[in-house]
């Protein structure tokens, strides 16, 4: 059974990709390792070689990639980075998103430890890209839109569900005492945020 | 002539009269008890209506059906399992936007949804009218507007399930359509799924598990990945994902909830909600609103309610025990035991008598003068709403430990007894912060233990010592939970919780939860004391007790300095705190302490017997929720502390205080 061809086209890149990062970190690309790493089969591998080939970005009679194929990957890595760090809206809190902590832990070899440090070396200045202040900065009565949250799956999950959605408006209803939770209200009910949670949501006051 | 059987299921976000409702069909008929394998409460019950026997479950209440916590997860599956002909979509008309979240997300799962709008009379005093003709035009459903609590719609809402099951009314759910580019991921995946996992679509629907694949759902992603094929179709989720992310450039989990809100906001509020005039004054509930979250006057309000509570529970419960222990050691005990003591041989009967009876009375009189009231005014707090404002006002205190504020309650029932306490942890939403609260709640002195506590250091050294040994407690408690959130792998969780107005609770749901809970209470307790209390009582008539002091005199004399006999009464307050008191003065042969021990003693065996172990009621609670190991390490964890608090106590008491 051969796989449907725009299926195969869409996963093209990926696949590159990952012939490339194996054989720049000196391993053996084998149809094998590529099929391990990915988990596809190696039927669909193949597949997807005969289109690559095909478009000359694959040597014909081995698994490396032609000039045209490395530069096709560097400009895919490329757009896609660019694309999430310069011009997404948020650039903090796309860091914080698995495709691309792998990718930079991927391909550039970064470290847990300094993804970690990239995130709080721009967090500095993400703020005041997008004009975004933590939740807690808001006094009682003071209105803001929601832009963005920075947390695990788990958290922004639960907010998302229970309506705190970019661009949705909210107001401070109350601060607890002594560093206790805000309340906002949204969508007409209100929501008690720890203040943890607050400190990682980033709004834009409205006046 | 033989009924036809419907399976009906409530589903629906937390509060909105789920309870309430089920209540309403099946009245009494209902079997409380847990999902299988898992600490969520399930309700079942039955309804004879007409020709037909309608089976109703009560799902878990969730805002979302993703797989965040396990009640989400318990719900979805259920409803994937398509065991019932009809799921009642209950919904909160006074809001309805958030509450259509979980509508959309149920139409996605292909479910046979109708839709119950309960909370009309809230929606309307807030001013907001409701088209339900046009809402269930929109939909492609039934939708049936309904006041719960005056039993308004309950007829029409089965008649219309009777009607969807005959096939008199269709279903014809509307496929909402997300925005054009997430649209279009949705459905060449689904596309793709049909054609490279056929084997998953007998069971979920293809267009659902796109979705969820967009959305990371850890459950989904597994099950695609373990089958043939599956890895080729979650890289291309990754694929789209990272398309998504990059022009939207947001988290995909935001992305998809912005657009089934938009879908709400778009497609289905501006045709069927409409704001008529400002709310009546809701006068009341948002005045008790300010004060009960009031940033000052808050915590004197929420001291207040607890003191209040806990003393009419004492007082209240000191007068029910006394009527009953009259009733049953006075009058049936030697009733009883003459009977027995007349068929079997001496030691045979008294292990009947005060090992069977005795515990059987036991847990009668624990259970009906304190447990029942304590739930009674638990389910009463609970329904009215106050019980968020108590976690909003707990959190940055329960935050040190590595809780959040929700975990205060279950704190809090522990003073009254350990069994709803323990029971109370499955708040917490991660395993992590339930465990860390286990650990904690079986160290709060239940009623029982502020009866020893009260009965020997506030008796015989002072009130005030008696206040100083509940700060010890706390301290105590608070390094613990220090400790453990070090220990446990893991980090805390935020609070994100909603908090719901106040509402008017209804009496038959109050006294239908407490009636459920304290008969739980006597189920699984009983038996437990009951046979603890046999053991005990064939240990003490085949004489063992000297044995037993002998071994653990080393512990008790030496470390603890405590006469070796007290070592009878700790072990004996497994069955029932209060036990402890009363057999220190037996095996002591003396009802006023001041004779038998002197004031160290007393501190230092007050304070043993504040931490020691659980009660056998409590263990069991604790086995239900967590399991047989996490009880047993909870319970070892009791013991050693209790022991080192002893311990310290002894030795600071001799060395500083010269005693
Ligand atoms: N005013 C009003 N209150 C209601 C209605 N239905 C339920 N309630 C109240 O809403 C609260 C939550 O109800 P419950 O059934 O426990 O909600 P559940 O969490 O969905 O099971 C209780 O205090 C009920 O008395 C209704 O139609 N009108
Ligand atoms: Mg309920």
């Amino acid at each position: 059974m051969g796989y449907d061809s725009s299926l195969i086209e869409m996963l093209m890149p990926k696949i590159l990709e990952t012939i490339y990062s194996i054989s720049i970190s000196g391993g053996m690309v084998t149809l094998d390792e590529v099929s391990k790493r990915l988990g596809v089969p190696t039927s669909f591998l193949e597949d997807v070689l005969k289109l690559a080939r095909e478009k000359g970005l694959v040597s014909s009679d081995s698994l490396n990639l032609t000039d045209s194929g490395r530069e096709f990957i560097l400009r895919y890595r490329q757009a896609f980075i660019h694309d999430k760090l310069i011009h997404g809206r948020h650039g903090v809190s796309s860091l914080y998103s698995d495709s691309m902590s792998e990718h930079l832990k991927y391909d550039h070899n970064l470290s847990d430890e300094d993804l970690k440090s990239l995130r709080s070396f721009l967090s500095k200045f993400d703020g005041n890209i997008d004009e975004a202040e933590p939740l807690t900065n808001l006094r009682r009565g003071e209105r803001g839109i929601f832009i963005y949250a920075v947390g695990g799956h788990g958290m922004l999950r639960r907010l998302s569900d229970l309506g705190l959605t970019p661009g949705i408006e909210l107001e401070v209803v109350s601060i607890a005492s002594l560093g206790g939770p805000i309340v906002v209200k949204v969508r007409g009910y209100e929501i008690a945020l720890g203040r943890g949670v607050a400190s990682r949501i980033y709004v834009k006051r409205l006046r | 002539m033989v009924k036809k059987r419907i399976n009906i299921a409530l589903a629906g976000q937390p509060n909105v009269g789920k309870s309430v409702i089920f209540n309403n069909l099946v009245g009494g008929s209902q079997i409380v008890g847990n999902w299988p394998g898992k600490t969520v409460e399930k309700a079942e019950g039955k309804l004879i209506y007409g020709n037909y026997e309608i089976n109703v479950i009560d799902l878990p209440g969730t805002y979302s059906l993703s797989s965040y916590s396990e009640e989400e997860v318990i719900a979805r599956e259920y409803i994937l399992s398509r065991e019932s002909d009809v799921i009642v979509n209950v919904v909160d008309a006074s809001v309805l936007e958030r509450n259509l979240y979980l509508t959309v997300q149920l139409f996605e799962l292909e479910a046979p949804v109708i839709v119950a709008l309960n909370l009309m009379d809230v929606a309307q005093s807030k001013g907001i009218r409701i088209d339900v003709d046009e809402l269930s035009r929109i939909l492609g459903v039934p939708v049936v507007p309904m006041v719960a609590v005056t039993g308004r719609g309950i007829d029409v809402l089965v008649k219309t399930i009777i009607d969807v099951v005959e096939g008199r009314v269709k279903l014809s759910p509307t496929q909402f359509k997300y925005g054009k580019e997430v649209e279009e991921k949705i459905s060449t995946l689904s596309e793709y799924i049909k054609r490279y996992l056929p084997q998953l679509c007998s069971k979920y629907p293809p267009r659902w598990l796109a979705i969820k694949l967009l959305e990371g759902d850890e459950n989904v992603l597994k099950i695609v990945e373990n089958s043939e094929n599956g890895k080729i179709i979650t890289l291309l989720v990754q694929e789209f994902v990272d398309e998504l992310e990059r022009i939207h450039g947001e988290n995909i989990s935001s992305i998809i909830s912005s657009e089934r809100y938009g879908i709400i906001g778009r497609d289905i509020l501006p045709k069927v909600q409409f704001i008529e005039r400002e709310p009546i004054s809701r006068t009341f509930s948002d005045k008790l609103n300010y004060w009960t979250t009031h940033p000052i006057l808050g915590y004197p309000i929420l001291i207040l309610v607890f003191l209040t509570i806990f003393y009419a529970i004492f007082t209240g419960g000191g007068l029910f025990e006394e009527v009953l222990s009259y009733i049953f050691d006075e009058n049936l005990m030697p009733w009883i035991s003459e009977i027995i003591s007349g068929i079997l041989p001496e030691t045979l009967s008294e292990i009947v008598i005060n090992g069977f009876f005795g515990g059987l009375i036991a847990t009668l009189t624990i259970s009906l003068p304190y447990i029942l009231p304590f739930y009674f005014i638990l389910s009463v707090l609970e329904d009215t709403g106050y019980m968020p404002r108590v976690a909003y006002l707990m959190d940055a205190f329960m935050h040190r430990i590595g809780l959040h504020g929700k975990a205060f309650l279950p704190l809090m029932l522990g003073y009254g007894c350990n069994v709803p306490a323990c029971l109370g942890c499955r708040v917490m939403e991660r395993d992590r912060e339930k465990l860390l609260l286990s650990f904690l709640v079986v160290l709060i002195p239940c009623s029982a233990r502020i009866v020893v506590i009260l009965g020997i250091v506030g008796e015989y050294i002072g009130f005030i010592y008696a206040l100083m040994l509940f700060l010890i407690n706390i301290i105590v408690i608070v390094l613990f939970g220090y400790a453990l959130n070090k220990l446990l792998p893991g980090c805390p969780v935020g609070l994100i919780m909603e908090m719901p107005d106040y509402r008017k609770p209804v009496l038959r749901a109050v006294l239908l939860k407490t009636w459920h809970r304290v008969k739980d209470f006597i189920y699984d307790a009983s038996p437990l004391i009951v046979a603890g209390s046999v053991i005990l009582e064939t240990i003490y008539q085949l004489n063992m007790f000297p044995l037993l002091s002998y071994y653990a005199s080393p512990l008790i004399s030496g470390l603890l300095g405590l006469p070796a006999v007290t070592a009878f009464p700790l072990i004996f307050g497994v069955l029932r705190k209060e036990l402890a008191l009363i057999l220190l003065q037996k095996v002591l042969g003396s009802s006023d302490l001041n004779l038998v021990l002197n004031v160290k003693q007393m501190l230092v065996f007050t304070i043993v017997v504040m931490f020691f172990i659980p009660c056998i009621a409590t263990i069991a609670a604790c086995v239900r929720e967590e399991g047989w190991k996490r009880a047993i390490l909870i319970s070892l964890s009791t013991i050693v502390i209790s022991i080192l608090a002893g311990w310290v106590t002894n030795i600071v008491l001799t060395f500083l205080f010269g005693l």
